[in-house]
């Protein structure tokens, strides 16, 4: 099993970087077009939100994207050194099935993730969270 | 992410392609916003070229229904790739949108 890892900073236009190194993944290890598409998105949301909820200070910190791949699906596993925040307890929208005058504006990020990936898992763990999810191929 | 735009009688036809992901959503808010603000208030998103779209192009695109649906007008979108239509069935955005499958129908749609 092949593993990579890509490290950005805490910087929302970091996600163009992880979006090329994907891109490049998926070229080496021949993942669906579709994979790729949710791959990138589960990452855009995840790490949208620890850039920018994560942190209270204004310094720069690193958050760490390792690609495992398994023979049906690819497995992502985040870490980065954010407040405490298990993605996994956040409820499902309550609005979803409601009329448009009922939606709520945003929210959907997790939950669009949770519906994507499969074995979501999180840790914390001095000081660190790490988020492990899959993707079926 | 580029936008068309393009005035069809009482109708904006918006075209999107690319990306529309965290960084760029709000140059589509500003575009939709801006409409909306002049009284274009039936608007067509045509998604044809359209690869990909995160919570936060969702958002903006909500946020164009729930303003032209308070307006009495129609934001109706066209075009969508499957990728894109399975993150609306997972979103609730299918039963809440009026989804068409090209221009011409979408502008039909509006009698």
């Amino acid at each position: 099993m092949e593993t990579k890892k890509c490290i950005i900073k805490n910087d929302i236009n970091e996600v163009n970087t992880l979006v090329s190194f994907v891109d490049e993944l998926a070229e080496q290890w021949n993942i669906p077009m579709k994979n790729v598409f949710n791959i990138n998105l589960a990452l855009e949301e995840i790490v949208s939100n620890t850039i920018f909820y994560g942190y209270s200070d204004s310094e720069t910190h690193s958050i760490e994207i390792e690609f495992a791949n398994h023979v049906d699906y690819i497995q992502i596993k985040i870490t980065d050194d954010a407040k405490e925040f298990n993605p996994l307890l956040k409820e499902t929208p309550d609005d979803i099935d409601k009329p448009v005058e009922e939606r709520k504006i945003g929210g959907l990020g997790i939950h669009i993730v949770k519906n994507i990936m499969f074995d979501l898992d999180y840790k914390r763990d001095a000081n660190r969270n790490t988020l492990l999810m899959k993707n079926k191929i | 992410m580029e936008i068309k735009t393009e005035k069809r009688d009482s109708v904006v036809i918006l075209s999107v392609s690319g990306r529309i992901d965290v960084n760029i959503s709000t140059q589509l808010e500003k575009e939709v916003v801006s409409n909306i603000e002049s009284n274009n208030i039936n608007i067509i998103v045509d998604c044809t070229n359209l690869d990909y779209i995160s919570s936060s192009g969702l958002r903006v695109l909500l946020l164009g229904l729930k303003k032209t649906t308070a307006l009495k007008g129609n934001f109706i979108l066209c075009n969508l790739n499957k990728n894109i239509a399975e993150i609306f069935d997972i979103s609730g955005f299918t039963s809440i949108f009026k989804i068409c499958e090209n221009v011409e129908q979408a502008i039909n749609s509006l009698g």
